[in-house]
């Protein structure tokens, strides 16, 4: 008799199986009685499982999913606000994202070569990160400085910078 | 901070502050009508995951509320249902995990000698023994069998058998190789069929 067939029987089951191994176990099945029936039991588990019945949510669940998932959403609101401005920014707008960084580029290089640091530089975000970037800016390049207040005040936050 | 200067740079590309309170809302109108859609799938996977509909409803508004923190990345036209799968079956992962580094002991689910919980040996004791009907009868049965599953395989099953999803849509959904879930799958349907026995003739002698 041939070897037997126990570990592929799931996936003859689904149909998972290519042309020569569906007929090397309908061969075995055929001639073995152990494996045909484990087959047999496997067929009456999915069976079983198919036929259960659609449990039914206790009465108001959808209710109380709205009132969490509202709260969840009014305690994040600014975590998925930065989160979808990224995204927005990087995923949606690949052109804009691409122009910016550009300029970024165009405008901080000579800067880089002026004070003689090439390679990326280690710059702690403090609350100064972005004031000493900006006054590095203006003193070395005053069209650098216009450049980079253009495109950041369209949008300056209301609250200073904490 | 970090959160204030991104704001600051990304300010000329983004909405401005006073805009996104309209815009969360519009999202979880979106996202709600989504859920609503496939509120019963949802509900089906959760109740088979976690056993009982106390954890269950947990389970299904705990995925839900991670789903929506994930909504950007949903591609509206692919399968909601399967793609919030992808977070609950995370989530229930997590779940378990947490449970079993800090275990409780139920009084509602007493223990036999071997640690096995003798609900299974009782079916579901909550059930008013009037309306057990033998389909009620037979679900409780399957459930447990289903709850003693480990966790990986019990998801599999879940997904393939319950929800119908094909090999490679369930190895998408956790996040492993098909070949795994061939593995998972026979070896799940194995055990049920162990545990199942008595149960499986009964059908197959009826029919």
């Amino acid at each position: 008799m041939s070897p037997h067939v126990s570990d592929r029987l799931s996936e003859y089951m689904d149909g998972a199986l290519g042309v020569q191994d569906v007929e090397r176990v309908r061969a075995h099945l055929d001639t073995c009685p152990a494996c045909l029936q484990e087959y047999r039991g496997l067929q009456d588990v999915q069976q079983l499982l198919r036929g259960l019945p659609a449990p039914h949510p206790r009465e108001g669940f959808m209710e109380r999913t709205h009132w969490r998932l509202a709260r969840a959403a009014a305690a994040h609101p600014a975590r998925a606000r930065f989160l979808s401005g990224l995204r927005e920014a990087f995923a949606v707008r690949p052109f804009r994202v691409a122009l910016v960084a550009g300029a970024l580029v165009v405008v901080a290089l000579p800067i880089v070569w002026m004070t003689g640091s090439m390679g990326p530089r280690e710059v702690p975000l403090d609350s100064d990160a972005y004031v000493r970037h900006y006054v590095m800016l203006s003193v070395d390049r005053p069209l650098a400085d216009e450049a980079t207040s253009t495109f950041v005040s369209s949008d300056l936050p209301e609250q200073p910078i904490r | 901070m970090a959160e204030a200067v991104s704001s600051l740079v990304l300010g000329g590309m983004t909405v401005s502050p006073d805009a996104a309170e309209p815009r969360t809302a519009h999202r979880l109108a979106a996202f709600e009508e989504l859920v609503l859609r496939h509120q019963s799938q949802i509900y089906r996977v959760a109740y088979r995951l976690a056993g009982n509909h106390d954890d269950a409803e947990d389970l299904a508004q705990e995925a839900i509320i991670e789903a929506f923190r994930a909504f950007d990345r949903y591609q509206p036209g692919t399968y909601f249902d399967r793609w919030l799968f992808r977070i609950m079956s995370r989530t229930y992962i997590d779940t378990v995990r947490r449970r079993n580094r800090r275990p409780t002991v139920s009084l509602d689910a007493p223990m036999g000698p071997d640690g096995d919980p003798l609900v299974t040996v009782m079916g579901d004791s909550k059930e008013d023994p009037q309306q057990m009907t033998e389909a009620v009868d037979l679900d409780g049965t399957v459930q447990a069998a289903l709850d003693r599953l480990p966790e990986e395989f019990r998801t599999a099953v879940v997904l393939a058998d319950i929800e119908g999803l094909p090999y490679d849509e369930v190895a998408n959904v956790l996040r492993c190789p098909v070949g795994t879930v061939r593995s998972r799958l026979h070896r799940a349907r194995q055990m049920l069929r162990e545990a199942l026995g008595p149960h499986l003739r009964g059908r197959r002698g009826s029919r």
